[in-house]
């Protein structure tokens, strides 16, 4: 019979990883727990089944886990949380969990922490000191576990490595340096799968706490040295900058100006504690066959210039969005394309061009506000309004939030335009114009663009801390840093 | 003799003409998507946007899925190759086809008439330095060179690039150059013996399959503006038409709708039969030949050598050697036509090329341009850090002025680069998946950095900077050149091909597709492709 397991944080970074290689496999039964059913995908025969829920409300999941067998636990919040909010997701969801599991007569744990759990100094890092807490709660849980730690994780979608190649195209990197110079130890994400795997195949839940690294461990300087060669084909320059000073700036700017900060106080943390992996079995055994850190580097180089995805060839097929529209929705969304076709091109839309923005905004998954974070609902809103607002809300967002909902339905609506009559005219419009008048128009849509830009930001940056300050629904769950 | 031919690209239906032309029997095996039928055929450009009854169903597809947007995550974003709906089917992949990706990010088509039924028309003849890895030189290509340009229609003239494309007979006369590139044009005619001694550049018109004075029954370009949608009444040249000659020959028996899997071979080497699958029934069928000739691109040979091989001795070999050019996008404002209005009846497609001498003469890189016409906005707009309403307002004031250059570099053949077969990827029938892997070589940042200032200082000087920022170098597999796997050898190694391209492994196999090409030089391979496919045909049967 296939071991049954339930997997939390199985949409973050080392979650996919793990679903992909367990899912496939007849020895597994797998259940993961999403806040959201995934939008199109419908569970295959045989592939993992989705368990809706919500980490801090066992009810959501209770009935799934009896029968479970073991549990991997990778959810946790991460990245520019709230103190509140690490605290919320990494220690009382990990203590709810564990509840549920005793409950449920689940046998085994599978924890996976991080390398910071066990940092010396966790000043201002509430990540690690709330992932130290959640350890504390599984070892004294009197469930059979096991704790992994990993290191810095790379792989083609991690956080930190996309991180790290927008540094290192820079010119000069910066490198914040304290009291001495710290080491790092990077591993692949595979390699951190291939050991979750491991663990799950075996009947190692000893209590044991596993580092786990790459192949070897080095300075951080020596890493971003590789990494710059890797990007650019030549070292680069390092601009080294004090880490005490920056992080007791970034501290006492924290409460206030979080959402907005590129780095907090405590993810500097990295650069005033080692984080190399402790020696142990699992770290041995896959140190054997783990490629070296240099082409791990170039590998990751590559692959990111190559676009490589593993699946695609050609074009990728819009996902269906599954529920119907309704009329609510559809009422809305008219009135929207009434709003921003007036917006953008001065004139009312037609019916058709209506019928294709519903239906175009529908399957690419823009149609239903209630989807939208708190920030995005803003923006729409706005947007909605009136041309003056529209176009502040859209200045903002094109310089600032180029990935949200607003600029994706207001591309949307653009290419629908640009193909339909009559608004096509607004884009192909055979002009001649002197040069005068056209560098007159030119600086003209500079001034316009530039004062919507400040209304926009007037609006919407206190729009976006408060939101931020609000959220009362936990932050992204994602497996460890 | 009867001849059977896997692949209806560029290659596999020129091999078959001259086959067909020299009374030889041919059977030609294709999964032949074919081309749906033309919208409103009179119309131009922005005639479609008014009479068609759904434009929006034609230019962004059924589902919207030609509208380019951004992924809600960073580092999700897919390269975006501009394909409209209309040639979706080029990409239509059958089922029984699956690869694995490291590196390597190709297209593939099934389509009749191959990937270069959504080509851009470039056809440019090797010389002798490009050709200097191959086990001929250019005398030999330039009868089969001049023979395809009789057949496909290619205009071109001399000019000061024509020194980087060795002469062959057949060219037209070239096409109206619309009015960005004219002024480009005219620009380095002013300042040419400066420009080419301090850039070691050169500017030109480029070599387009596409008619300027009518061929048969083909018209010639009536500058309708609907270049990159499919051209309506073939004016420019794709691989279907001359598949549509070959069906008007009583000696050629063409069977779309089948998936050539693998070829049994017998315990001698040779080749038994074809196993090909019906794409409706999965009814498996076997064929004898006295040849077999493949055709169907690299990706699709070396898979159907991978398997046969697999299939008959139970092993996977490597076919090291995959070859692409690297391509960098980089988009310039041509500052003579601003306040000017742009032309929507024009030719869409680069009317102007580039070429930079590297340091050895097959190294050279080859750039071509294409001035901003009808393209498709919105890509463009979205682009910009701006609200939507000031982009548009930008775009139509400089969108006159806009142009691209894309700068092609040359490849060569490395272990490190290869296709095989993936045993942990096995599909539904028990057969393992395409894998293919590349990396490119090492300094190739050192030779795009050099080849980008070279072109930022050479456009600068034309009055056309380069826009800062812009220049994107596109993941490998984008150019769809994909060679070497097979490579011609006068040495009988293993995975190779004699210089007639008949196979040094398996002996009634030839192969004429890309595969076969030891170097892959910076300009566009297509045209060499058909005239290598020709001169095989024309010596070796």
């Amino acid at each position: 019979m296939p071991q049954s397991i339930f997997v939390t944080g199985a949409g973050g970074f080392i979650g996919q990883g793990l679903v992909r290689k367990l899912a496939p496999s007849a020895n597994y039964s797998l259940k993961v727990l999403t806040r959201r059913p995934r939008l199109g995908v419908t569970s295959q025969v045989g592939g993992p089944q989705e368990i809706t829920g919500d980490l801090l409300e066992p009810a959501t999941y209770r009935d799934a886990l009896r029968g479970c067998e073991t549990v991997v636990h990778l959810a946790a919040a991460t990245g520019r949380a709230t103190p509140k909010d690490y605290e919320r997701v990494n220690v009382e969801g990990t203590r709810v969990l564990i509840e549920a599991c005793k409950a449920a007569g689940v046998r085994r744990f599978l924890h996976v922490s991080t390398i910071a759990a066990g940092y010396a100094d966790q000043s201002y890092y509430s990540y690690a000191k709330t992932k130290a807490e959640a350890e504390r709660l599984v070892r004294e849980s009197g469930l059979e576990f096991v704790i992994v730690r990993p290191t810095l994780v790379l792989g083609e979608k991690s956080p930190i490595w996309n991180t790290l190649l927008k540094i290192t195209k820079l010119p000069v990197v910066p490198l914040f340096e304290g009291a001495r110079p710290v080491s790092v130890q990077p591993i692949h994400v595979d390699d951190v799968v291939r050991g979750l795997v491991r663990l799950v195949e075996s009947e190692s839940f000893k209590g044991e706490v596993l580092e786990l690294g790459g192949p070897r461990p080095l300075a951080f300087r020596a890493f971003l040295a590789l990494t710059q060669q890797a990007v650019r084909d030549k070292p680069g320059k390092l601009l080294r900058i004090p880490l005490g000073p920056v992080r007791l700036m970034l501290a006492a700017m924290e409460p206030i100006a979080r959402p907005l900060m590129p780095v907090t106080a405590g993810q500097l943390a990295v650069f005033a504690n080692d984080s190399i992996a402790a020696p142990n079995w699992l770290q041995t055994e896959l140190q054997a066959t783990m490629p070296s850190t240099e082409e791990l580097i170039t590998t990751l180089v590559d692959q990111g210039r190559s676009g490589d995805d593993g699946l695609g060839i050609g074009r990728e097929k819009v996902r269906r969005e599954t529920r119907p529209l309704t009329d609510q929705a559809q009422r809305t969304l008219q009135d929207e394309c009434r709003a921003l076709t007036t917006y953008l091109v001065g004139t009312a839309p037609n019916a058709y061009i209506e019928a294709q923005y519903a239906r175009a905004t529908h399957v690419h998954g823009l149609a239903f506000d209630e989807d939208f974070s708190c920030f995005d609902r803003t923006t729409v809103r706005l947007a909605r309004s009136n041309r003056i607002t529209a176009r502040a809300a859209d200045a903002y967002c094109g310089l600032l939030h180029r990935r949200g909902i607003l600029r994706r339905k207001l591309i949307v609506l653009t290419a629908i335009l640009e193909h339909v009559a009559p608004t096509y005219a607004a884009f192909d419009r055979v002009e001649t114009r002197s040069l005068a008048a056209m560098l007159l128009t030119l600086a003209g849509h500079g001034m316009v663009s530039g004062l919507s830009l400040l209304l926009g930001a007037a609006v919407l940056l206190p729009t976006k801390l408060y939101c931020a300050l609000t959220a009362r629904s936990a932050p992204r769950a994602r497996s460890a840093q | 003799m009867k001849i059977l031919v896997v692949g209806s690209g560029p290659s596999g239906v020129h091999f078959a003409l001259t086959a067909l032309r020299k009374n030889h029997q041919v059977v030609m095996l294709d999964v032949g998507r074919a081309r749906p039928a033309i919208a409103l055929p009179d119309a131009d450009f922005l005639g479609l946007k008014q009479q068609l009854d759904d434009p929006a169903g034609y230019f962004l597809g059924p589902d919207f899925e030609s509208i380019s947007l951004p992924a809600p995550e960073p580092g999700n974003d897919k390269e975006y190759y501009g394909l409209p709906p209309s040639k979706d089917y080029v990409f239509d992949r059958p089922e029984p086809f699956a690869m694995r990706l490291d590196g390597f990010s190709p297209l593939v088509s099934f389509a009749a008439g191959g990937l270069a039924e959504s080509w851009t028309g470039g056809s440019y003849p090797l010389n002798d330095d490009e050709l200097s890895a191959f086990p001929f030189g250019y005398e030999a290509m330039a009868p089969h060179y001049g023979e395809v340009a009789e057949r496909i229609g290619i205009a071109g003239g001399q000019d000061d690039l024509s020194v980087c494309f060795p002469p062959h007979d057949h060219l037209q006369p070239m096409l109206d150059l619309d009015e960005s590139g004219a002024r480009l044009l005219a620009a380095y005619e002013r300042r040419r013996e400066r420009l080419s001694a301090k850039y070691k550049a050169r500017l030109g018109r480029s070599r387009q399959a596409v008619l300027s004075t009518p061929k048969g029954s083909r018209q010639s370009c009536r500058y309708c503006g609907r270049c990159l949608w499919g051209c309506p009444n073939g004016a420019f040249y794709t691989p279907s038409l001359t598949l549509r000659e070959c069906r008007t020959y009583p000696n050629f028996e063409y069977v779309p709708n089948v998936f050539a899997s693998h070829l049994e071979l017998a315990p001698s080497g040779a080749i038994e039969h074809v196993v090909s699958y019906d794409l409706d029934g999965g009814a498996e069928t076997r064929r004898m030949a006295d040849a077999y000739v493949l055709a169907c691109g690299t990706l699709s040979t070396s898979n159907l050598v991978l398997r046969s091989i697999y299939r008959s001795r139970k092993e996977i070999v490597r076919l090291t050697g995959l070859m692409d050019n690297r391509q960098v996008l980089a988009p310039f404002c041509n500052l003579s036509m601003l306040g000017r209005s742009f032309n929507p009846r024009s030719y869409q497609y680069h009317q102007l090329a580039f070429g930079i001498e590297a340091s050895a003469p097959d190294r050279y890189v080859h750039g071509q341009i294409t001035t901003l016409k009808t393209a498709t906005a919105h890509p463009i707009l979205r682009s910009l850090p701006l609200d939507l309403k000031s982009s548009i307002g930008v775009f139509k004031a400089l969108r006159s002025s806009l142009a691209v250059l894309n700068l092609n570099f040359c490849d060569w053949r490395r272990e490190t680069n290869y296709l095989t077969l993936s045993p942990e990827h096995v599909d539904a029938h028990g057969w393992p998946a395409l894998s293919a892997r590349y990396r490119p070589p090492p300094g190739e940042n050192e030779t795009i950095r050099a080849a980008c200032a070279t072109a930022r200082g050479f456009f600068w000087d034309l009055g056309a900077p380069l826009i800062p920022g812009m220049a994107h170098v596109r993941p490998m597999g984008s150019s769809v050149h994909y060679s070497g796997t097979l490579p011609m050898s006068t040495e009988r190694r293993a995975w190779s091909v004699s210089p007639t391209c008949q196979s040094h492994d398996i002996e009634n196999l030839f192969i004429v597709d890309g595969s076969v090409m030891p170097f892959l030089p910076a300009k566009n391979l297509t045209f060499t492709l058909m005239a290598n496919a020709v001169r095989v045909a024309a010596t070796a049967f």
